[in-house]
């Protein structure tokens, strides 16, 4: 074997083929597929031969104030919604670094709402927070005053409450994970300092897995700002267009107005506006080795 | 206080606190359960029941109503989301290294997976669509196979290069003056060293794939339906059928709970990640 | 490397093993949704296979394609040309954007080679067969299931309404406080869109503290297509239409204004529970059995579940017609039904099964296993067993009417902007003025 610094371009490459081969033959002909429709008028009446309109469908989409309307109310979901699991998710994590009977189950009983389908658990939510019937709706009137939990006053609360039951567990799981890797001896000689579990969280265990942390935050950030399952389950959107995501605009361009040209220029505009930021997140993490 | 006591006293408050937070967190994977036993107006109930008498009825529906194969279903779930993370996790682990530690060319990769992750997906249906039925592929679990694998592969590939990030370079460097060449390096040193990592990511993906809706919906006809896509059809032209989807969310979180019950035994710190990071 | 490459083949080997490869059969496929369509439409398909299969020379075999997923998933077989189901699920509103997909029916209805049982349209009702007609009078599909709208209320409150002086009085006092006039409790079946408010509001405990109920109605909000009929049959009684004589876009006048102002009194006064706003058919069903409401504007198929013998309120439950407005009553209804692909490579055959789909045999045996086959026999037959059945024709008799096969193609941005509007996000004119131009360009696309 040859060193390691001479062949070190051709092994980075090597070691990136199988992925590169994969994305090529999976995802490559979808994608241009759709960026030639996002270019046409394209719907189900003339998919064989859908007519060229050139940028129309991207200069109807930023004209559109629905679109607008409906990134602006994602924008808002993601952050607050990814403020509380974030927070949620390292104090979990760090409440499981201590040793108590129970505790492989207790981190699958955590980790159980994740592995209901959010489409699946939305429809369940309609039933369990049913203004009438609703078992969760009853048990949660004592704090909110009413079991009315879908009516315009608290539907924004409701989807981020279930949003963070189902997905708050990715970041406990990714937070924990990563702290197994915290050396010991660096917390030890912290106690021994007379730090307080407060300070140790911040200024030792973060500070060491802020790679992990701050990809799982990107993670959670992108999942939130397109959340959709959850939301055309339990809301599609409505009432009117009040918890209309980004993602929800796009499905019912496609599916309720098989209106393709406009979803797919959409979905690439919007993956545009996601890039910059979401590759300066990732590069703050890439750049610059330990 | 003695110290052993104050020890006792810290264990009491995590397990307090821990089944407090498993309560709200698994409210509604709970009240879900119970409505898998009620009869159908129990469910309609107001206000709703939480002593009532227990039916098997909606799961024996699940399992035994004519075309509606459950159990195939669960089994499709199975195979489908064990392979896609499995795959997923061979793709990134090695394109993950390489973006941290090769720079270069990964840049161009990272981008494009990224695109991935960022354009929502839904738009690219019939394209998709139309590739797998050109392949003659539609309805097989291999077709759900490679679609799932590309939605696992971003995340999987952020959390890696995350978790190679949070190492040490130095356990490399050691290994490669111990004359270690890259394939040896990453097998041997770098994936014991990354097993909760790997750990968490297996699990996600595999949550994913078992989640995921609409392209496993519209790949599948009969023979390769997914769990989830299965339930789906107790959403019905009007109603929702209550009672039998929630005993069908029941019975498809039994193997995912096992799953998860097996693979996060790798989520605890394991001997050869301590000994190399101390 | 080594170690790379056979992991690599391993997984190649595990990948070839869980291919399935799909078998071919000579059954014919058709495309149903889930649910008592397809339990009962299973009953028809089992009963063929077992008896008319031979003489006709395949089976059937059925497709389900869930709710949420159907239209796209049908959409992407069209546009693959995919022969791999040889007929179509399609409502009578979505014939609008399938029909240049599917074959015309009528040659082989008339051709006695293929159409062996002597089956033709007359046994329907016309208008459901109306409903899979393109606007050019091409028929394309088989009606097979029948849906309307009905006005549920609690007999046991409107008896006592008539009847008690001390609630009718109140009700007087209400109406005129909250609407202005001076209403005499009525019939349901005589109501105004004015009475049901009244009666709306007497039935609601923050506008009458001694009503039983705690809401008077239950609107439903919810944002798909389904939510803005049922306003329609509002808008159709104060003589408004999706589309004028001429087929162009009519929502931005004046009935539609009266219309959404009947609904938007609903939410706004919280009259119907504040989570109706994202309420559709189940909710609707949940808030009748719990008692919560006296009255819904509400399609057949709650029927069975709301007043089924286990129900708290069995035997309370009556229907009638939607109330009426200046232009009279209307009852929304619709068809769901199968067509035959045009790129299916067994069209005789669907179109043999097609024609056995319009007998009165095939009918009576969906009938019987739940579904409401369009039939005028055999709904007649049936409304001793099934109440409803005779409930809906003579509703449908009377006052039905249903939106032409272009709805489908603009249902989407109509309840959008329609919920909008009564939910008091957007001002009537604003949204109406939007919607008329945003589906008029819409439809621009489908001439």
């Amino acid at each position: 074997m040859k060193s390691l610094k001479k062949n070190k371009k051709l092994t980075g490459f090597l070691l990136l083929l199988p992925l590169t081969i994969w994305l090529v033959a999976f995802a490559l002909y979808p994608i241009l597929y759709g960026l030639r429709l996002s270019f046409f008028n394209a719907r189900i009446n003339n998919i064989d031969n859908p007519n060229f309109i050139g940028f129309q469908n991207y200069v109807k989409l930023f004209s559109n104030s629905e679109f607008a309307s409906s990134l602006l109310w994602s924008l808002k979901f993601a952050l607050i919604a990814t403020f509380i699991q974030m927070l949620l998710g390292i104090l979990i994590a760090w409440l499981f670094q201590r040793d108590f009977p129970g505790k492989g189950l207790a981190t699958t009983l955590i980790l159980l709402p994740m592995v209901v389908a959010p489409f699946l658990m939305g429809t369940m939510f309609r039933l369990l927070f049913n203004e009438s019937v609703g078992p969760i709706a009853y048990l949660l009137s004592g704090l909110t005053g009413t079991t009315a939990l879908l009516g315009m006053a608290w539907v924004n609360q409701t989807i981020i409450g279930a949003d963070t039951i189902n997905r708050m567990p990715f970041v406990f799981i990714n937070m924990y994970s990563a702290m197994q890797g915290v050396p010991q001896e660096l917390l030890e000689a912290a106690t021994m300092d007379g730090a307080n579990a407060v300070q140790k969280l911040v200024h030792i265990t973060i500070p060491t897995i802020s790679s992990i942390f701050g990809i799982t935050f990107l993670e959670k950030l992108l999942q939130s700002f397109l959340i959709f399952e959850l939301i055309s389950a339990m809301t599609a959107g409505g009432p009117g267009t009040f918890t209309q995501s980004v993602s929800i605009f796009i499905y019912r361009r496609a599916f309720q107005r098989s209106d393709y040209g406009m979803a797919c220029a959409a979905s690439f505009s919007l993956a545009l506006i996601l890039l910059v930021p979401s590759l300066y997140l990732v590069r703050r993490n890439t750049k610059g080795d330990k | 206080m003695t110290r052993k006591q104050k020890k006792t006293l810290g264990t009491v408050l995590t397990v307090i606190a821990v089944v407090i937070i498993i309560v709200i967190l698994d409210m509604g994977v709970l009240t879900n359960f119970l409505t898998a036993f009620k009869a159908p107006f129990d469910i309609s109930s107001s206000p709703p029941k939480w002593i009532f008498k227990p039916t098997l009825d909606n799961f024996r529906n699940v399992l035994g109503k004519g075309s509606f194969d459950f159990r195939l279903y669960l089994w499709n779930s199975f195979v489908i989301a064990v392979i896609s993370s499995f795959i997923a996790i061979i793709l990134t682990i090695p394109a993950a290294y390489s973006i941290v530690r090769f720079h270069g060319f990964g840049d161009v990769i990272l981008g494009s997976t990224m695109l991935l992750r960022l354009a929502p997906a839904l738009a690219f249906a019939i394209p998709v669509f139309l590739i797998f039925n050109n392949m003659k592929l539609l309805d097989t679990r291999i077709a759900i196979i490679f679609m799932h694998t590309l939605f696992i592969t971003p995340t999987s590939l952020l959390l890696f290069i995350g978790y190679i990030q949070d190492l040490p370079k130095e356990i490399e460097e050691a290994a490669s003056i111990d004359g270690a060449n890259t394939f040896q390096i990453l097998t041997q040193v770098l994936i014991p060293v990354l097993l909760p990592g790997i750990g968490s990511t297996a699990i996600l993906g595999f949550i994913t794939s078992w989640n995921e809706y609409l392209f496993s919906g519209i790949l599948s006809f009969k023979k390769a339906v997914t769990a989830t896509v299965g339930t789906s059809f107790f959403i019905t032209s009007y109603a929702v059928e209550w009672g039998n989807m929630a005993a069908a969310i029941t019975l498809s979180t039994i193997p995912t709970a096992l799953f998860i019950f097996i693979a996060q035994k790798s989520l605890v710190k394991g001997m050869t990640a301590g000994a190399v990071k101390g | 490397m080594k170690k790379v490459l056979f992991a690599l083949a391993a997984l190649t080997m595990l990948l070839c093993a869980v291919m399935t490869a799909s078998a071919a059969d000579d059954a014919i496929r058709m495309v149903y949704w889930p649910g008592p369509e397809s339990d009962a439409m299973q009953v028809v398909i089992d009963y063929w296979n077992a008896n008319m299969a031979e003489e006709a020379g395949f089976t059937v075999d059925m497709e389900l394609f869930g709710r949420d997923n159907i239209m796209l998933k049908q959409e992407a077989l069209m546009a693959a040309k995919s022969a791999d189901v040889d007929l179509f699920f399609t409502a009578s509103r979505w014939l609008g954007k399938y029909w240049m997909h599917m074959e015309p029916l009528q040659p082989y209805l008339d051709n006695p080679e293929v159409n062996i049982y002597g089956a033709d349209t007359e046994g329907r009702i016309p208008a459901t067969v109306d409903g899979f007609r393109w606007l050019d009078g091409t028929l394309y599909g088989v009606p097979m299931d029948l849906s309307n709208h009905f006005l549920y209320y609690r007999t046991d409150l409107i008896d006592e309404l008539l009847s008690n002086e001390e609630w009718k009085a109140t009700y007087k006092k209400i109406a005129l406080e909250q609407l202005g006039e001076e209403l005499e409790p009525k019939e349901p079946a005589e109501w105004t869109w004015t009475d049901y408010l009244a009666a709306s509001f007497f039935f609601t405990k923050a506008y009458n503290p001694d009503s039983p109920t705690e809401y008077g109605n239950f609107t439903h909000g919810k944002v798909m297509g389904p939510t803005a009929f049922l306003w329609t049959n509002c808008y159709w009684s104060f003589g408004g239409d999706w589309f004028d004589a001429d087929g162009k876009v009519n929502f931005d006048n004046e009935a539609a204004r009266q219309a959404l102002s009947i609904w938007k009194t609903s939410f706004e006064k919280g009259l119907t529970p504040a989570s109706s706003v994202n309420g559709e058919f189940a909710e609707d069903n949940e808030a009748m059995i719990a008692g919560q409401v006296a009255m819904t504007v509400h399609w057949n198929a709650g029927y069975a579940t709301i007043d089924a013998e286990e129900s708290p309120v069995h035997g309370k439950i009556a229907v009638c017609a939607p109330p009426a407005g200046p232009e009279g009553h209307f009852a929304y209804n619709h068809t769901l039904g199968v067509g035959i692909s045009k790129y299916s490579e067994h069209k005789e055959q669907a179109a043999r099964w097609a024609a056995w789909l319009y007998t009165d045999e095939a009918a009576k045996l969906y009938a019987e296993a739940g579904g409401i086959a369009p039939s005028k026999m055999v709904l007649a037959d049936m409304s001793d067993q099934f109440p409803v059945y005779g409930y809906m024709v003579d509703v449908l008799n009377a006052y039905g009417k249903n939106l032409p096969p272009t709805a489908g193609i603009i249902e989407d941005m109509a309840c959008g902007a329609l919920a909008d509007a009564w939910n008091g996000a957007v001002d009537f004119d604003t949204a109406l003025a939007q919607l008329q131009a945003d589906a008029t360009e819409e439809m621009s696309y489908w001439e």
